[in-house]
């Protein structure tokens, strides 16, 4: 018997919260990437939960929006314009994997002039 | 009242949301490197996502932290943002949940995360309303909302999202079997959908 491949499709509720040990999260995350049920569920679920988090708003403290204002200087990401293609590419690809370093690397090759 | 959806049917309705969501197209800017889109994005949702960091780590100089990784990542994450997969306040949301949850888990050594009276600390809502900018009515309503769902279910939602528990630790402060926390979460969500897609 493999009952986890029935119970899978129960747990888009619980990964809409982040209620998953990393165990589980890793097999659901494989099934959900095939499973369109589970997609539309998890959206749906993602959609009530950020209702959940709207009814904890919070005055944002000063020193965050300084820090919020900042933002996009920090990531240069207006420098994406002049990017070429596959540098484009290459960084997107690398946000893709969730590897950020790579991702800043990219970013600071386009910076520095290249001597071969 | 709507109809609970149980099942594959009766899933017409999702885009309903994304459709009328009008941060979308400022996202899209966003993604393409516009830092005017992005002040508009935090003016509208800064308050969300630092709201349930705090909720969360309870812990305000931990959630400005938290809340800085969050606005840093959308910036950065916002070129991958689509409009058919939910509304940006969900997906924002999302992300500063997951991230909130990723710290409070990794410091679970300082927390002593079998702590019973996490049951009572959770359980209490109506605390965090104050006098905000923004669509107060629909905080209203998810609280009134809230208050539909069984006894039982509030406590394993609540739990698991404004204590950053798994349903596992939730089971265990419960003292509930995980698959009935599972499916209490299941359907407390599939409740909260429907009481508060009736009034948008
Ligand atoms: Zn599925």
């Amino acid at each position: 018997m493999k009952p986890s491949g029935i119970d899978l499709h129960h747990l888009a509720g619980v990964y809409a919260l982040n209620a998953l040990d990393a165990d589980e999260l890793a097999l659901f995350e494989a099934h959900l990437h095939g499973c369109e049920l589970c997609q539309r569920e998890v959206v749906e679920f993602c959609e009530t939960a950020g209702l959940l988090a709207l009814a904890t708003a919070q005055p944002i403290p000063q020193r965050l929006r300084n820090f919020v204002d900042a933002v996009p200087g920090k990531c240069g990401l207006p420098r994406w314009a002049s990017m070429s293609a596959s540098q484009l590419f290459r960084r997107v690809l690398g946000s893709l994997e969730g590897t950020q370093q790579e991702f800043d690397s990219v970013a600071e090759e386009t910076e520095q002039p290249r001597h071969a | 009242m709507l109809k609970r959806n149980t099942g594959a049917k009766g899933h017409a309705d999702i885009g309903a949301g994304a459709l009328a969501d009008q941060l979308a197209p400022v996202m899209t800017r966003c993604g393409q490197g516009d830092e005017g889109a992005f002040v508009r994005i935090y003016d509208e949702l800064g308050s969300l996502v630092y709201g349930i960091i705090l909720k969360v780590l309870r812990d305000p100089a931990q959630s400005e932290e938290v809340a800085q990784e969050v606005f840093t990542e959308v910036w950065r994450q916002a070129p991958r943002y689509e409009p058919g997969k939910g509304s940006v306040k969900g997906w924002i949301a999302t992300i500063a949940h997951r991230r909130a949850v990723d710290r409070v888990r990794s410091e679970q050594s300082a927390r002593n995360r079998e702590d019973r009276d996490a049951v009572e600390r959770h359980v209490d809502l109506t605390s965090a309303v104050e006098d905000l900018v923004g669509d107060e009515l629909e905080r209203q309503r998810v609280r009134v909302a809230l208050q539909t769902l069984t006894e039982v279910q509030r406590k394993a939602v609540e739990l698991a999202y404004y204590g950053g528990y798994t349903y596992r630790e939730v089971a265990v402060l419960l003292d509930e079997p995980e698959g009935t926390v599972k499916t209490r979460i299941r359907d407390g969500l599939i409740r909260l959908r429907d009481e508060i897609g009736v009034s948008s």
